[in-house]
């Protein structure tokens, strides 16, 4: 088993447990924001399904790779929007985001290449969300058990992640490293452990 | 040139040292926020505490009005002038005992029922020796109302019978009566206390005040209302409590003050 291997299984390991953890506990999460949250791990689960399959039979296709990207991390701005209700910021993200793909294309195929700037600005938009949310935590009386916020930990989490992964988009994008999978699978499978288990600390901090 | 590989742990270092100072800022700022807060929350805490004292102390003030003693020396002045040594120190005795009471009951925050009627029954005596034939009052106790286990905020009825007397019969030509009656309900711990005169009521007394200054009256009902709603806010007591001018109620003329007192304490 190799590095790689190892840290598909983090991934995808710490991905379904999330996503089955948060199944298990839908009936106290279903009327609360974190329900974006279960249909972001679900979404991507059945992404990663046909991805995966696309990959073991022409590996260089990683079309599904990008529309797990587009659409997930769309979910997780509508998540932040129903926290911080900042419309403006929901719409500009995504306008953004939808951009960035589209000139993206121009310069590379959406089928064959992983699209290193728009993952670049997805992750500064996200981080940009995140202080916004924190933002709006301090200037409620929530603040005062923020540590039993689900919100709280769930934003940590995507920070932890979107800052490690915009620096390495950012190398990538610039062409200053060229992709080394095995580091780069290594960093994503410690990043997306740390990130899908504050989701599941996040749900699990939600009550009846 | 540094290699792919370097330049990616570098990379990939400074993002750990950044996450891990990141949390550290935002861990800190969080904190910092909380204990903000709380010192903000215990402020107010510590204001409101403040202003309950005071309007406490307020209330308890003014349940004996100032007028109310001066009128009482005025009153012994009287007697002793006119060489009517017994009254003057009947009249004496009875009103050290009722500053003596009122001193230990300002440092009490509840009494019984009896001690409340004992010392109401002080202030009526007095108030009736200056009064004299112009004032009676009458006290009825419903006999299912014990009145040894009940309790009552200390001298929470004195200022209420204050203002039958001093605006409600004073400013009567004829002789009043005030009528006091307490009676239970048939819920436990609760209990109704019913003040009527039959003075001028208070539409005329509003009336009348309006005309003068009425700084006295107008300061008295508030501070009565207020001590009503701290009370109720403690949820320590759940206190309801009706003026109505009795002529309104078609019921002769005078006023009548109803409370309806729940001790939630013992509930």
């Amino acid at each position: 088993m190799g590095v790689v291997d190892i840290s598909q299984c983090l991934i995808y390991g710490s991905m379904l447990l999330a996503l089955a953890y948060s199944i298990l506990r839908w009936n106290s999460i279903k009327n609360k924001p974190e329900r974006w949250i279960v249909l972001f791990l679900f979404t991507t689960v059945m992404l990663e399904i046909p991805a995966f399959y696309l990959k073991s039979i022409e590996s260089k296709i990683i079309v599904f790779n990008n529309i797990i990207i587009l659409i997930t991390n769309s979910i997780l701005m509508y998540w932040f929007y129903e926290y911080t209700r900042k419309k403006n910021v929901l719409i500009v993200s995504i306008v953004v985001i939808l951009i960035s793909f589209i000139v993206n294309s121009f310069f590379s195929s959406f089928l064959y290449k992983i699209y290193h700037f728009p993952n670049f600005i997805i992750s500064i938009l996200l981080i940009i969300n995140t202080i916004i949310y924190f933002r709006t935590l301090l200037l409620r009386n929530e603040v005062l058990t923020y540590y039993k916020e689900p919100a709280f930990w769930i934003s940590l989490g995507i920070l932890v992640y979107q800052l490690i992964l915009a620096s390495i988009f950012f190398l990538l994008s610039k062409k200053l490293i060229a992709a080394n999978i095995n580091m780069y699978v290594s960093v994503l499978g410690v990043i997306s452990f740390i990130l899908y288990s504050s989701f599941t600390y996040g749900i699990s901090l939600n009550k009846k | 040139m540094m290699s792919d590989l370097t330049t990616l742990y570098i990379t990939f270092f400074i993002s750990v040292f950044a996450v891990v100072v990141g949390m550290a800022i935002i861990f800190a700022t969080f904190n910092n926020r909380k204990n903000q807060l709380l010192q903000q929350q215990l402020e107010d805490q510590l204001a409101a505490q403040k202003r309950q004292h005071a309007t406490e102390l307020n209330a308890l003030r003014s349940q004996l009005n100032p007028h109310f003693v001066h009128n009482s020396l005025n009153a012994i002045q009287y007697y002793i002038q006119r060489n009517e040594v017994e009254i003057s120190e009947d009249y004496l005795t009875k009103f050290s005992k009722l500053m003596r009471l009122f001193f230990d009951y300002s440092r009490t925050k509840t009494i019984t029922l009896e001690e409340e009627i004992s010392f109401i029954n002080k202030y009526l005596e007095i108030e009736k020796l200056r009064f004299e034939d112009k004032l009676s009052y009458e006290i009825t106790i419903d006999k299912s109302l014990d009145i040894n286990q009940h309790s009552i905020p200390t001298m929470l009825l004195q200022p209420m019978l204050e203002n039958a007397v001093n605006h409600g019969i004073f400013h009567k030509t004829s002789a009043g009566i005030i009528e006091i009656e307490l009676s239970r309900t048939m819920i436990e711990n609760q209990y109704i206390v019913q003040i009527k005169d039959d003075g001028i009521g208070i539409n005329r007394t509003k009336t009348i005040h309006k005309k003068s200054t009425g700084i006295a009256s107008a300061h008295s009902s508030h501070v009565i209302e207020e001590r009503f709603e701290i009370l109720n806010d403690s949820g320590d007591w759940e206190i309801d409590y009706k003026i109505t001018d009795r002529s309104d109620l078609n019921d002769g003329t005078g006023t009548m003050v109803e409370l309806t007192i729940l001790n939630l304490q013992d509930s």
